[in-house]
């Protein structure tokens, strides 16, 4: 009871979300689905009535009236569902848009630490795939709930229809009346309709309960088989590797071992299906043969009009579709459950991150100092530091150059100052005061960073160098030639408004990984943040590209403060002090000449093992 | 329309023969759908009359037998039409799982160059839309867009197989009636045709309008959806940025969309409209004759189903028809891509003991830009077991020249050899068995490491951990419980791990060593490594070519110093070529370009 209250209620927060995502498309949907219910009783109604006047014989202007109300009525209906229809297809789709932009925009808002967290990847992917096999999670309860609404209608207008005849008593005498009349018919009958009802019902939940195990091994297989047919084949970038590997053999061996296991999946789920589909024909065979026996005796008997055979044996009929109706809505909701459920609580997720309040203040100057104080950090599920006992203290106009071996916290540092994670002992101090203590938006728009996985949009050049939908166009080109792209974007045609790769306009250019750099480091520029960090910002570059941005290092930050992580130690010549990290630890920390000077140090180490070849 | 006609016979002999290599059985069990549907159809109405006659007869076991014998036959009927629906099910999933194994194999398979051009891709693009329906599920929830794909001509061709048996059926009984009368109908049902047929034009036409801007919706949910974006998002304040761009989209969508229901309803309430008129009209005839006393009451209704059904199956032919129209422009798309020409090259097959490389004034120009070859008339010769170094600014045509010696690309003029024999006519197989690359951009398969690197299901475990020592992964590997065993892609697989780039890069390296091929090519492979990393491999780099003829691009000049010879490229040619030490004595481009990386280490 406690479960089905419990369903109850995700279902009620499913419906607020849909309400919310499309208001009125509910209210369009229930009024599709009272004129479905209504229009087979509206047809049985009226063509029973038609009958009934031409074999009684009565006047053809009653025939007349009953027909054109008939077509009349029927027309109405038909359009308004029709309309209904067309209505819901619109809002649906709406809907549908919305929803996945929801979900986006959720991701897109995620504590930084869930964004890392595989659990998050996982539950997205799950949204997202239920939703692809069978529109599982909101989008069912949209199309679910209206659908159990008309059922039940539809099911209390047979009720209604069938009671009308049973309850006419037969005219006493004849044979038939007897038989009509006795409990037994009505029993009989009454046992029919629950025999159907039952097969309906343990039919419809064995196939539910098969299908929805086999769904779940379905979606995993569906997981591996969307990426190398949606990705990895679709994207085309990795067709060198592709074919110089012969990698065709591997891949059409998973693809084909993922689909026999689909296979026998979809076999299983279908012989059950079929099964249960016989067997449901069976029992609806029992049903409508009884109803017309019955109701054909009442018409013997003279109780009811032949037309009333016509409208019983079309209710019963009804009665056993909305049955049927009824029970496969509810247990494709009581199925959804979990599916919903996950949507919900990844919707619903709070942010844990302490979100202070304290204004940054705004300096003209630029005074910003920041200091480390014994930070360290473990990322969330690892025993092992990533930064340990981490003290550092820059000022403002200070270029810091930050080295060391692939996974020895550099990256980390740079997350930390950002704030995409909170330090798990120590803290970090800007002028002073907590990091946390600043309101957070406010904190983040002191930094511009290029990151080492940077990502540019298939939007204009200008849009995304100014990561908004308006721009200012000088300063655009002002940060392109900073960033030592004003060349090429001499060559393009429609200046900022040109657009970058060819996803949505055929006019769009292609660039390279290195223009992608430069790009990258202009949408910094344009920022204009007091801090600017830069993660490996010249990877990409061929030497002479590389020399120039180091030769207009300081024109290009300014007075700006600038820590640079590079594996190229040549970088570190121009940057002010250097920090040597090394196992989490900062292990050494001063000027490059200082650093150097100690030829047992690790800084040492690095610099020769690149420069022994440049001697 | 002829051309119409056309690619309508050759699609049918397309889809036929691939429904016959995969499983006749489909046809046969379409073929029993044919009579089913007629059978019940007229079953029903010939019923209804019997049964009104019976009971005003007053006969008891003349009704039961009616009525017994026909929800019988409907029973059996019913029965076998499910068996047979749900065995199509089934087979259709599994034909087309057949075909989207035939446009991954296709994929594969094309010719490198032929899958880069846009045209191609596009095809690829829209075969891959029309197999995936995922796309169209959204509209199949609207009862006027059913799915259709490769499996819809056999149930096409049966429903209109079946309609038409039907209608001719039919027009028989009504012509007892009245022979003008299955003309009158007919003529009516044509005018309904074609307002369908108007309501399918215009909402296909609008359908084309919003696919730009669905695309652009689509893609702004899926970036912003991309975790590894986040950081981005999160600091440049993008999700504003993609709020707007949707909002904006999202209301051009819209506007599309309402045309489209304004469109549509005026149509809907037109055949609605004309659908009332025609069993007014029908009753409406049938009333006069039943009261002129040519029709009984028992007649009545068995016309009345009749006529109704004839109604019915008309407009269900067109739907069929306008169906089989539909499916032909989709088995198109999905035509000309699956029957573009797979190259499989020559049939020499290659000396491994000389793999000489010789190009002989090679020219290589991008479709979009043949004024600027990439590579530019280049000639040179690589000696087998030669260690070659390529260097030179982006742009310069190294990995097009890589590109070319892999047979990726075709050059258009000049000819490159590999042991004295052109390209061309090298086995495919064997010049790609020959080469072992690592390109700049990796690409990784979400399962185990060891198949990662062996690309195979059998593994070579000795060969494996070899390879992963020499390439300067077995610390990572070591590191993980599961070692070699550990399946990759976070993004896919529930329990895998994400390597970093430099990983990444190690792990690209392992690859080509554990292929083993005669000629290793490595494209900028330090990138994402440390310094000493990068050292550490410069300094196995000849454990790692032993007796290998090797090419090695590389931004940092450095790691050409282990080079036999090394070539400069700029703007598509060859501008120098010697030894590192020749170069510097030279004094140009290479010299220019080491001093300037070199000055900050002095």
């Amino acid at each position: 009871m406690k479960q089905l209250t419990d369903e109850f209620r995700l279902i009620l927060r499913g419906i607020r979300y849909i309400h919310r995502l499309a208001p009125g498309n509910l209210l369009v949907k229930l009024i599709k689905n009272t004129l479905m219910a209504a229009l087979p009783f509206l047809d049985l109604y009226f063509s029973a009535r038609i009958l009934d006047v031409l074999i009684a014989k009565e006047s053809i202007t009653k025939a007349i009236i009953l027909a054109l109300l008939l077509a009349v009525s029927h027309f109405a209906v038909q359009l308004g569902s029709a309309v209904m229809d067309i209505k819901n297809y619109e809002m649906f789709n709406g809907l549908y848009r919305r929803y996945n932009m929801m979900i986006s925009a959720k991701v897109m808002g995620l504590d930084y630490e869930k964004v890392e967290d595989p659990e998050t990847h996982k539950a997205v992917r799950h949204i997202d795939n239920a939703m692809k096999i069978s529109n599982f999670g909101l989008i069912k309860v949209h199309s679910r709930i209206p659908l159990l609404y008309q059922h039940l209608l539809s099911l209390i207008l047979a009720l209604v229809f069938i009671i009308d005849v049973i309850a006419k008593p037969s005219p006493a005498g004849s044979v038939y009346a007897a038989l009509a009349d006795s409990p037994w018919a009505l029993l009989i009958l009454l046992a029919a309709i629950i025999l159907a009802s039952c097969t309906g019902v343990v039919g419809n939940s064995r196939i539910s309960a098969n299908t929805y195990t086999l769904l779940g091994v379905f979606s995993k297989l569906n997981c591996v088989y969307d990426y190398y047919l949606n990705r990895y084949l679709a994207g085309q970038k990795a067709g060198k590797d592709i074919r110089l590997y012969e990698q065709y053999r591997l891949i059409s061996d998973e693809l084909s071992l993922t689909n026999r296991k689909s296979r026998d999946i979809v076999d299983g789920i279908n012989r059950t299906e079929f099964r249960w589909g016989a067997g449901n024909d069976l029992s609806a065979f029992v049903l409508t043969l009884l109803s017309y026996l019955y109701a054909g005796l009442k018409a013997l008997a003279g109780a009811v009009s032949i037309g009333s055979v016509m409208k019983f044996s079309g209710a019963v009929a009804q009665l056993g579709q909305s049955v049927c109706g009824i029970v496969d809505a509810l247990s494709q909701l009581h199925a959804n459950t979990p599916y919903l459920r996950d949507f919900l609580d990844f919707m619903e997720h709070e942010s844990r991150l302490y979100r202070g309040t304290l204004t940054v203040e705004k300096r003209d100057d630029n005074e910003y100092d920041i200091e480390f104080r014994n930070v360290s950090f473990r990322y969330p599920g690892s025993d092992t530091y990533a930064l340990r006992h981490v003290n550092l203290t820059f000022k403002v106009g200070e270029k810091l150059a930050v080295v060391g071996m692939n996974g020895s916290g550099k990256t980390t540092f740079i997350k930390l100052l950002c704030r995409l994670y909170d330090p798990t002992e120590g803290e970090i101090l800007l002028n002073g005061v907590d990091i946390r203590k600043y309101d957070y938006s406010e904190y983040l728009a002191l930094f511009s960073v290029v990151f080492q996985d940077f990502r540019l949009f298939s939007f204009s050049l200008g849009q995304n160098i100014a990561a908004s939908r308006s721009y200012d166009d000088a300063r655009v080109v002002q940060c392109l030639e900073k960033a030592g792209l004003g060349q090429r974007f001499a060559h393009m045609q429609s200046g900022t408004d040109t657009c970058l790769y060819r996803d949505f306009d055929p006019e769009g250019v292609e660039i390279s990984g290195g223009e992608a750099q430069k790009i990258a480091l202009a949408r910094a520029l344009y920022k204009d943040a007091p801090f600017i960090i830069l993660d490996e910002p010249t990877a990409a570059l061929d030497p002479v590209a590389e020399y120039e941005i180091y030769e207009r290092f300081n024109r290009i930050v300014g007075d700006k403060t600038t820590i640079y992580i590079s594996h190229r130690l040549a970088s570190c010549r121009f940057c002010d002090r250097i920090a040597v990290f090394d196992g989490g630890h900062i292990v050494q920390h001063g000027s490059h000449e200082a650093l150097l000077a100690k030829t047992a140090g690790r800084y040492y180490e690095l610099w020769q093992a690149q420069a022994q070849y440049y001697v | 329309m002829s051309r119409h006609a056309y690619h309508f016979a050759a699609n049918v002999k397309f889809i036929f023969t691939h429904i016959l290599r995969f499983s006749p059985r489909i046809l046969l069990l379409h073929a029993w759908t044919v009579p089913s549907g007629i059978l019940v159809s007229a079953g029903s109405s010939f019923f209804a009359g019997a049964l009104v006659e019976t009971i005003r007869n007053g006969d008891l076991t003349a009704m039961v037998c009616v009525t017994a014998g026909f929800m019988l036959l409907r029973l059996a009927l019913n029965v076998g039409d499910r068996y047979i629906q749900n065995r199509l099910k089934s087979l259709n999933h599994h034909f087309k799982a057949y075909f989207i194994e035939q446009y991954a194999m296709k994929c594969m398979h094309l010719d490198y160059e032929l899958s880069e051009s846009p045209e191609i891709r596009d095809r690829a693009q829209r075969t891959h839309n029309q197999l995936f329906s995922s796309a169209r599920k959204v509209s199949s929830t609207q009862s006027m867009s059913t799915p259709l794909s490769v499996d819809a001509y056999p149930a096409l061709f049966a429903a209109i197989l079946s309609r038409l048996l039907g209608i001719t059926l039919y027009t028989g009984i009504i012509s007892i009636l009245n022979p003008w009368l299955a003309l009158i109908l007919l003529f009516i049902s044509c005018v309904s045709w074609f307002t369908q047929k108007r309501l399918a034009e215009s909402s296909h036409a609008s359908k084309k309008d919003a696919i730009p801007v669905e695309r652009r919706i689509n893609y702004i949910g899926r970036e912003a959806r991309d975790f590894a974006a986040v950081k981005d998002i999160r600091l440049y304040g993008i999700s504003q940025w993609f709020h707007d761009i949707f909002e904006e989209q999202f209301s051009v969508w819209k506007r599309i969309m309402s045309r489209q229901s304004r469109l549509k309803t005026g149509y809907t309430a037109l055949l609605e409209g004309i659908n009332a008129l025609f069993r007014l009209a029908v009753y409406l005839y049938l009333f006069a004759s039943f009261y002129q006393g040519i029709i009984s009451v028992s007649e009545f209704v068995l016309y009345l189903g009749i006529i109704t059904g004839f109604g019915t199956w008309v407009l269900e032919l067109v739907g069929s028809i306008e169906q089989v129209i539909q499916v032909t422009l989709d088995v198109d798309d999905i035509r000309s891509f699956l029957e573009l020409p797979v190259n499989s090259g020559g049939s020499i097959e290659p000396d491994p003991a000389d793999c000489s490389i010789r190009f002989s004034d090679v020219s290589y120009a991008y479709p979009g830009d043949r004024e600027h070859p990439a590579v530019d008339h280049i000639s040179f010769e690589i000696r087998h077991g030669e260690k070659i170094g390529i260097v030179g600014t982006n742009g310069s045509g190294k990995t097009t020249l890589i590109k070319l010696l892999c047979g990726l690309y075709a050059p258009q003029s000049g000819t490159i050899t590999i042991g004295g024999t052109p390209l061309p006519e090298l086995s495919q197989s064997a010049l790609r068995s020959m080469i072992a690359p690592v390109f700049q951009d990796i690409y990784l398969l979400p399962t185990s490491i060891a198949r990662n690197i062996a690309l195979d299901r059998e593994i070579d475990h000795e060969k494996l951990s070899e390879c992963i020592r020499q390439a300067g992964l077995s610390e990572k590997i070591a590191s993980l419980p599961r070692g070699t065993e550990t399946t990759l892609l976070k993004s896919v697989l529930d329990d895998a791990v994400d390597l970093s780039g430099g990983e990444v890069q190690k792990l690209a390296l392992a690859r080509a060593l554990y292929k083993g091929g005669s000629i290793l090519i490595l494209d900028e492979p330090t990138a994402a490594l440390d310094p000493v990393a990068e050292n550490r491999m410069y300094l196995r780099y000849h454990e790692l070519t032993r007796a290998k003829t090797a090419v090695f691009i590389s931004h940092r000049l450095a790691s050409t110093r282990f080079c036999d010879r090394i070539l400069c490229m700029d703007k598509g040619k060859i501008v120098e070529c010697g030894t590192h030490d020749e170069l510097m004595a030279l004094g140009g481009h290479y010299a220019q370009m080491f001093a300037m990386q070199a000055q900050y280490y002095n």
